[in-house]
């Protein structure tokens, strides 16, 4: 397995008051900008839990994507993937949202493969669930229900902002 | 409400441990915004001489649902290419100006293939950072 993060910030103080005007002129961002990202070169092929990152302040998850870099998974209620994007406080797990690759009647959506995005831009995030506390350990849970094709070396990238 | 950020940019970095016997692609993050890519490096848990016999390419690419360009390549050529030290970074090469502007949903992925020849030369544990910035 390996994994990585990312989305983090260079701090680059600006000098004197900063207002939005200097700091986009100094190629700023926005809290709402932040993200994280990591890589699981493991192909999934039972159901698997992901850490993605650390909650370093409090904040909120606002979007989740993944995209995998070879093969996917098709569309069955007979045989799918649920994928909860998770939050852990002292171990104990909530759920944020899920999606599955069940078929477009039960709410679900093919993973293309080929680094082609799978979000959960349509699904209705748990506000109490996403918001996060200074600890909070954000991830996946990946559940296999059948026997679905496996999920090869999967990137998840969650978008949060500190609070 | 979002707060403003004394930030130059923003990065995604990820690693992948998987050798590059024939060749690999890591998907560095899925884009939750549009911008462009600032810079990109790879760093190597291994030296990588450079060769004409035996080399790796390294690309950056940029997947916009299923369609693939190319923001950098480099390889590690002894003609037009630059060997790799151990845990220092290098740069995967100059930006396409086009393909470096992303999308949001955009995939950004690192394509390492090995081009064969007398040797046996292999590396893994690499670490991929690409530097990014919202519009």
């Amino acid at each position: 397995m390996s994994l990585g993060g990312g989305g983090l910030s260079l701090m680059r103080p600006l000098g004197g008051e900063a207002t939005p005007e200097s700091i986009a002129a100094a190629g700023g961002a926005l809290t709402e900008d932040l993200f994280a990202s990591a890589l699981d070169s493991r192909a999934y092929s039972a159901t698997t839990t992901m850490v993605l990152f650390v909650a370093e302040a409090a904040g909120l998850v606002t979007s989740a994507a993944l995209a995998t870099s070879s093969g996917g998974v098709a569309q069955s209620d007979a045989s799918y993937w649920s994928i909860a994007l998770t939050r852990w406080r002292a171990g104990v797990a909530t759920t944020i949202a899920t999606k599955t690759t069940r078929t477009t009647a039960s709410g679900g959506e093919a993973i293309a493969g080929g680094l082609q995005p799978w979000t959960f831009d349509a699904v209705v995030f748990d506000e109490a669930a996403a918001t996060l506390a200074e600890g909070d350990v954000v991830g996946f849970v990946a559940t296999r229900v059948g026997t679905p094709s496996n999920i090869n070396q999967p990137n998840f990238t969650v978008r949060f902002e500190p609070t | 409400m979002s707060r403003l950020l004394l930030a130059e940019e923003l990065f995604a970095s990820v690693m992948d441990h998987r050798q590059v016997s024939t060749g690999i692609v890591s998907a560095v993050c899925v884009m939750p915004w549009s911008g462009e890519i600032t810079s990109a490096w790879l760093v190597s848990q291994i030296a990588i001489a450079a060769s004409d016999a035996e080399y790796f390419t390294i690309a950056l690419e940029r997947w916009r649902y299923g369609s693939q360009a190319v923001v950098a390549t480099r390889t590690t050529q002894a003609t037009g290419g630059a060997a790799i030290a151990a845990r220092v970074p290098w740069s995967i090469g100059a930006l396409n100006a086009a393909n470096r502007v992303v999308q949001k949903d955009d995939v950004i992925a690192v394509r390492v293939t090995r081009t064969l020849g007398s040797t046996v030369a292999t590396f893994s544990a690499n670490a991929f950072t690409v530097g990014v910035r919202p519009d």
